[in-house]
């Protein structure tokens, strides 16, 4: 990370991965973030999900502050049977969902016998 | 974190289940995954919300992934804000195979009291983003008004 990052606060949002059909599917809600400030990189075996939030014009005193100011960051650690080129994002209502494609050889392979 | 398949062959290693436990207790500390509920018995779960005033109007911010403006229901009465739902699941969860899950499902209420002078009128709500933005203009007589005094 950049020097000039450290001092930024990130918050993390919350997390599904569950398996799909030869894939592994993360849902993550990232309320307020839109398709221009989504930032999602695969570098060797980490998966970096960085989402920026559309900045508050509204001006005026806090009367009520519950929601953590911030942008989004998360890194996931990536294992060999994820396929690295099959790895699609959705934004849709604050939530990014990534589709990651299980590599070729983890996939169950059915083997024909043949009787002689 | 994470995202590798979880090995249930090592449960005569003691490393591997204190190591678990270390990432649990890392993980209650990393921000506000779970909805504040306000009572140690109350089960609804609240989304979080700010308000922000400033002379023309009160701004409601809540943050509502995944919802859409079908699922949400907003009621001023008596200077009483009340934002009510459901965040449905997408589908049901029984035959998924579940590395981990963070998000929450079912119905929520959030009622907030407002200082008196607001136009009922003209309160606007959108949805964009998983965010509900509520912008609930002053009345004319409530909002300050700078009066110059003259000094003789």
């Amino acid at each position: 990370m950049k020097n000039n990052d450290e001092k930024k606060v990130y918050r993390r949002g919350r997390c599904d991965i569950y398996e799909g059909e030869g894939s592994i599917i993360m849902r993550l809600e990232m309320p307020g973030v839109n398709k221009d400030g989504l930032d999602i990189s695969v570098d060797g075996d980490i998966l970096s999900i960085t989402g920026r939030r559309i900045q508050d014009t509204v001006k005026g005193d806090w009367l009520v502050r519950e929601i953590r100011p911030g942008d989004y960051h998360m890194e996931y650690t990536l294992d060999e049977t994820i396929d690295r080129n099959s790895i699609e994002a959705k934004l849709e209502k604050g939530i990014l969902t990534l589709t990651l494609g299980l590599s070729e050889n983890v996939k169950p392979r059915k083997i024909n016998v043949v009787s002689k | 974190m994470e995202l590798m398949k979880r090995n249930n062959n090592n449960y005569a290693d003691p490393w591997n289940s204190l190591m678990r436990l270390q990432n649990q207790i890392n993980a209650l500390f990393d921000g506000d995954l779970f909805p504040a509920s306000d009572g140690l018995f109350d089960r609804t779960f609240s989304p979080a919300i700010d308000v922000v005033e400033n002379p023309e109007e009160y701004v409601v911010t809540c943050e509502l992934p995944g919802l859409t403006e079908k699922d949400i229901e907003v009621q001023v009465a008596n200077n009483v804000l009340t934002i009510k739902g459901e965040k449905k699941e997408e589908k049901a969860d029984d035959d998924k195979k579940w590395y981990r899950k963070e998000s929450w499902y079912g119905s929520f209420q959030r009622t907030i009291p407002m200082p008196s002078g607001i136009n009922s009128e003209k309160i606007t709500a959108e949805l964009e983003n998983g965010i509900l933005r509520l912008t609930l203009p002053k009345l004319e007589e409530a909002k300050q008004k700078q009066i110059s005094v003259k000094v003789k």
